[in-house]
């Protein structure tokens, strides 16, 4: 009982993380029908942004989680600003989009290594000890993730759902034309489905380095993840990605536990293309995806 | 007609290169009724196209009171006041009904006075109340038109544009389309409206414009056109 009760926190813990990464790489299919190959890069400058601001300007970690995230979302707006934006009306953008982003993550990653080194740093976010409930011990650590990614997908649920802004990206993603037809200025929607994915990604990263440590190329993983999520939920299905991203985490948890670390991923993997197979274009998605 | 409001001079304009619109020029005044009709594939679709700013001109300009409107992004059009109806209406298709409407309203201008315009749009055509908050992915074609047509009523644009609005409906939905444009027309709305049922025009436009390969090749009210055997067989199927 006990175990299971602790594979099942650990799943949710991976898939409150992967849920925030997934559904940024989400709104970006939905919007632009771009694949963002720097979205781990994304991860990876959140996470070294929130260690270098508390730990070289000294400042508080209250303030250095929301600056790590503005930082995720400076460069997601760069990236749309100096990459995107001018790729965006050529017909192969499409495969042109994949290739530039992954020139831009191994720009990025050699970046890292270049002014912070390979070391293994621990991310000073992480939280010691835990509390008992019977026989189980609970981890603060994955507590606070999965009360982070709940939180900041529920803001990011009320934010699509609710807001002006909300509604024109969602209506951007559905339609194009129809959206710039109700006078939705769209370049802007795009600069801002890149920001926010920026600052999602951020968070993500400060999350996962949490549990493990800074990397370079800590984001790749979680990236490869979430691009399988997204898959899975249907390409451009912010809510579908949520839900398969929290199944998914708790099934990683689950063959971690019953056949290993070494195979859990693998096998997730064989899942993976077996649903595929079933549903091509995903548990949540339409039947076709076309990018007008 | 009185002075032009929405000014086309020698449009040109088209897809891949190829020019559909290859000249074209028409002077619209403030409150009229324009009917563009002719053949199927020439031009009348890309004419509003053109005016909303979904295609750019090769040639020529756009002005909407005096103001040079072609070159401008769609949003800013849409922003200085012309609406479209474009032909499959374009809905939302996961949003209800209502995140529909609203999103007509998305403008700042629009925004501030969302409420009354939803009342507006609610009293025009009831069954988009009823089912405020059905997925617009589930409604019937008329329904889906009535959505369009409230939609950009919803904008509160002095020009509105509609392509084919009585496509693929049964009778009875298109007699109430054609009861709030009417209504509109009695508001003092501009309106341009595409149309294949050319008998649906004649007693509502002020002048209509038939449209071949691209040029406009016959000016006159829905009497003279309908009086016109030649032009009726010849491009209207009459």
């Amino acid at each position: 009982m006990e175990t299971a009760v602790l594979v099942i926190l650990g799943g949710l813990t991976l898939g409150g993380m992967y849920a925030l990464s997934a559904i940024g790489l989400s709104l970006i299919w939905g919007a632009l029908g771009m694949l963002n190959m720097a979205h781990g890069a994304l991860l990876a400058i959140g996470s070294y942004a929130c260690f270098a601001i508390f730990t070289y300007l000294g400042i508080s970690l209250i303030f250095a989680v929301p600056l790590a995230m503005i930082a995720g979302g400076i460069v997601g707006l760069a990236i749309y600003v100096v990459i995107v934006r001018h790729m965006f009306r050529h017909p192969s953008f499409e495969t042109n989009i994949i290739i530039a982003t992954i020139g831009l993550a191994i720009v990025s990653e050699n970046l890292i290594l270049r002014f912070f080194g390979a070391y293994p740093y621990k991310q000073p976010l992480s939280i010691q000890g835990g509390f008992r409930i019977g026989e189980i011990f609970v981890p603060y650590q994955n507590l606070i993730i999965l009360a982070c990614s709940s939180v900041l997908v529920a803001i990011v649920g009320v934010l699509l759902q609710n807001t002006r802004m909300g509604r024109a990206i969602r209506a951007t993603a559905m339609n194009k034309d129809a959206a710039l037809l109700m006078g939705v200025p769209i370049g802007r929607v795009y600069a801002q489905v890149m920001v926010f994915s920026g600052c999602l990604a951020a968070v993500s990263g400060i999350m996962l380095s949490t549990i493990t440590t800074l990397s370079p190329t800590m984001g790749d993983s979680p990236m490869i993840k979430a691009f399988i999520i997204v898959a899975v939920a249907g390409l451009g299905n912010v809510y579908g990605a949520f839900y398969v991203a929290i199944g998914l985490g708790v099934l990683e948890a689950v063959f971690q536990y019953g056949i290993g670390v070494r195979f859990a991923f693998p096998a997730l993997l064989l899942l993976v293309i077996v649903s595929l197979i079933w549903r091509p274009y995903g548990f949540f998605g339409s039947k076709t995806v076309v990018r007008n | 007609m009185g002075e032009a409001f929405l000014k086309l001079d020698n449009i040109r304009c088209g897809y891949d290169g190829q020019d559909v619109i290859k000249g074209v020029s028409m002077d619209i005044a403030r409150g009229s009724v324009l009917g563009l009709v002719g053949p199927n594939g020439h031009g009348k679709t890309t004419i509003l196209r053109a005016i909303s700013g979904l295609i750019k001109l090769r040639d020529g300009r756009i002005s909407l009171g005096g103001e040079t409107i072609s070159g401008s992004s769609a949003d800013r059009i849409v922003a200085s006041g012309i609406a479209h109806t474009p032909q499959g209406d374009l809905v939302f298709p996961e949003m209800t009904i209502n995140e529909n409407l609203l999103m007509g309203a998305y403008l700042p201008r629009a925004h501030a006075h969302r409420k009354e315009r939803l009342r507006y749009v609610h009293e025009l055509f009831p069954r988009l109340k009823e089912r405020s908050n059905q997925i617009a992915s589930g409604l019937s074609g008329g329904e889906r038109r009535m959505l369009g047509v409230g939609r950009s009523l919803m904008t509160d644009s002095e020009v509105l544009m509609m392509d084919e609005p009585s496509l693929g409906l049964a009778p009875l939905i298109i007699d109430q389309i054609y009861d709030v444009i009417r209504s509109l027309k009695s508001e003092g709305r501009t309106l341009i409206i595409v149309e294949e049922n050319v008998s649906r025009l004649t007693d509502l436009a002020d002048e209509i414009h038939l449209l071949d390969d691209g040029h406009v090749i016959w000016r006159g009210n829905g009497e003279e056109l309908v009086s016109d055997d030649v032009l009726m067989r010849t491009y209207l199927g009459g």
